[in-house]
């Protein structure tokens, strides 16, 4: 082939290849269904178990959610942290519907980065226990901009059979997790085995609670504590460290992974991640630490300036829908808010449903603090105090 | 002889030839540090950059105490890694140059093959090596030769140090090897033909003929993990702390000001560092074989 030959093919070959692309994203375009651009947590968007609907399973929403509904098509991204969400979403990051926890309101609302609900629009609205309509986060000037679908608690995590074996005392408190000296880890060749997470807001929140502070003490929903407070913190903070292991930033990655091979041995924790370890044969333990757990609240809103936005709402209900609440139940052992659900569960699975106490929320969400955001100037003394540990 | 017209032709024509690549480094190189360098001197604020002048963040490096540490760590790491780099690199590569040549690249071949592994793979195997449950521990145990796991071996700067001597190793060994396989085979035969034993030989002829190879090293070893964060944040623990670490959760965190001083001080520390090499070494070095 000479020279012109081949770039004469080259071309025609360029050129068809641009035209089939350009018929076949049109054709996409064209088609009847709608795109929702998701962005949420990973496990929210990939299922581990997957979820079983109508005698199929589904380990993503993507699949999930056009199964239920097939004249939709969602388009998902995943975030590891709330920070990344917010920071991605400023920077213009195309996203319909994100899964915020109600700590990271206020900041979404101050950047205007969330749009009204319309309630009306969600099937599932008036299912839900009336709490969680009127709970911290959901109004923001008597607009609804946030869904909550789930909560859960932070606790503390620890490998029972290597604290038998070394004859350490089982752990109870968040002040255990910060004296490990009183449950005998200095009879350990290597003490330090515990890991905890490289976050101000979730590290000073553990340790108020061990030394007994009331972070909402003035009642309004926002966390504060005072300089002699968060003083006291620091010094429990510090003289934990020479039995941290690891300051992470993504603990709910690391706790399962360190934990299986035993480096770590005591750890914050959730019951997901610790029953997932057990079905590995690993004797791992969840504890709801006696001072209270850190409980967190989770849901959906919908971003300002959703491309979708009457759609997105078909998206938010569908979270707020029994087979997405049915699976956080089960599967993750989350509350949920949808009380419907909760009154099916009762007939399906009523020891779950008491166990984790799915049909009293208020009395489930007062057996911890719950994660309410930091009160004006908090973040800069939390952060600075953080630092100061983290460096000290 | 060309003329003036041809000449200035010629040039034009290297110019623009040139100019897009040029443009390309220019923008994506030199525009990114200049905005990196500009946010620095904003005033912290989370999420955003707020275009107001201020030296506050660098004020709080330089009087904070708590930020001299990973500074110091950084450097004890990296010189220790180096050292340790060179130590084991260069009999390797000696080794290389001195055999078949073909065997040489066969051997290099397979020096080369885990580089082509993933790097957070590699970064991760060595956690189930060094773990205290890990097989390094557990071999150990097994033959007797400790009666309780070394716990110094992981999340220490001890595991830092054995990453980055794995990770750099293939960098260190092929520039010793390209400049000693250069190295003419007579000069040795005319020194021994003069009476100089192995020592002298190695330290008059082979040492200063390298002298290249340990610039090269040190550019391409050395200063590129003064910034390294991912080893760290994953085997370092506590004691392994390093200053990428530091800009790495400044900048995962949105404090972007702070984390853009952190990342210049360590820009400027490389800068300063390469230009003292250079003059230790002289700029030829880096283009001799």
């Amino acid at each position: 082939m000479d020279r012109r030959k081949f770039l004469a093919v080259a071309g025609g070959g360029a050129i068809a290849i641009a035209a089939g692309y350009f018929i076949l994203s049109n054709m996409g375009g064209q088609g009847e269904k709608k795109t929702i651009y998701l962005y949420t947590w990973e496990e929210e968007m990939n299922f581990d178990p997957p979820v079983e609907y109508e005698g199929k399973s589904y380990d993503n929403i993507t699949d999930l959610f056009a199964a239920v509904n097939p004249e939709y098509n969602v388009v998902a991204s995943y975030y590891g942290d709330q920070d990344r969400m917010v920071a991605d979403l400023l920077a213009g990051k195309k996203a319909d519907v994100i899964a915020p926890c109600v700590d990271y309101i206020p900041t979404l609302v101050e950047n205007d980065l969330l749009a009204e609900i319309d309630t009306g629009m969600l099937e599932n609205w008036n299912k839900m226990f009336p709490i969680f309509q009127d709970i911290q986060g959901v109004k923001v000037n008597g607009k609804v901009v946030f869904i909550p679908t789930n909560y859960g608690y932070e606790g503390l995590a620890y490998r029972a059979d290597i604290f038998e074996q070394n004859g350490l005392e089982s752990p109870s408190s968040w002040m255990d997790f910060f004296q490990p000296w009183e449950l005998g880890f200095d009879k350990l060749d290597n003490p330090r085995k515990l890991l905890m997470p490289d976050d101000s807001y979730i590290g000073i929140a553990m340790a108020a609670l061990a030394l007994g502070y009331n972070l909402d003490a003035n009642g309004d929903g926002l966390w504060e504590l005072t300089d002699e407070q968060l003083e006291n913190c620091k010094e429990l903070l510090i003289n934990q460290k020479p039995y941290v292991l690891k300051y992470s930033e993504e603990v709910d990655v690391e706790m399962p992974n360190l934990m299986s091979v035993g480096d770590v041995i005591f750890s914050i924790g959730w019951a997901p991640e610790a029953l997932s370890l057990q079905d590995e044969g690993i004797d791992a333990v969840f504890v709801l630490p006696d001072e209270g757990p850190l409980t967190f609240l989770c849901g959906n809103a919908i971003v300002a300036n959703a491309e979708n936005y009457e759609d997105a709402h078909k998206l938010v209900d569908f979270y707020l829908g029994p087979v997405i609440q049915k699976y956080f139940a089960t599967e993750y052992w989350y509350g949920i808010t949808n009380e419907a659900v909760v009154n099916l569960l009762k007939e399906e699975d009523p020891e779950l449903v008491d166990s984790l106490l799915l049909d009293k929320p208020q009395q489930a969400l007062a057996k911890g603090a719950f994660e309410y955001p930091l009160a004006e100037g908090q973040e800069e003394l939390w952060e600075e105090v953080w630092d100061e540990v983290r460096g000290a | 002889m060309r003329s003036p017209t041809g000449e200035s032709l010629q040039r034009l024509r290297i110019f623009l030839s040139n100019l897009p690549a040029s443009a390309y480094i220019f923008i994506m190189f030199y525009v990114s540090i200049g905005i990196l360098i500009a946010i620095s001197f904003t005033v912290p604020r989370k999420y955003v950059v707020e275009w107001s002048f201020t030296l506050e963040n660098y004020v709080r490096i330089f009087t904070d105490p708590r930020f001299l540490s990973p500074i110091l760590n950084t450097f004890l790491i990296v010189t220790v890694a180096t050292i340790l780099l060179i130590i084991v690199g260069f009999p390797i590569a000696y080794y290389l140059a001195r055999v078949n040549p073909n065997l040489g690249i066969k051997l290099i071949f397979f020096l080369i093959i885990p580089v082509e592994v993933n790097y957070l793979i590699r970064v991760y195997a060595w956690r189930n090596i060094l773990g205290e449950n890990g097989f390094l521990n557990s071999l150990l145990l097994s033959l007797g030769i400790i009666d309780k796991p070394l716990s110094f071996l992981f999340y220490s700067w001890f595991a830092v140090v054995i990453v980055l001597i794995h990770e750099w190793l293939p960098y260190v060994v092929i520039p010793f090897y390209v400049n000693l396989v250069g190295i003419p085979r007579q000069l040795y035969e005319a020194a021994m033909d003069l009476g100089a034993n192995r020592w002298q030989i190695f330290t008059s002829i082979t040492l200063p003929l390298v002298k290249p190879a340990v610039l090269t090293v040190l550019f391409i070893v050395f200063i590129p993990s003064l910034g390294e964060f991912a080893i760290p944040s994953l085997v370092g623990g506590e004691s392994g702390i390093m200053l990428g670490v530091l800009i790495d959760r400044y900048l995962s965190d949105f404090r972007l000001a702070f984390g853009a001083a952190l990342s210049f001080i360590l820009l400027l520390v490389t800068m300063g560092l390469s230009i003292l090499m250079i003059k230790i070494f002289g700029y030829e070095a880096l283009y001799q074989r």
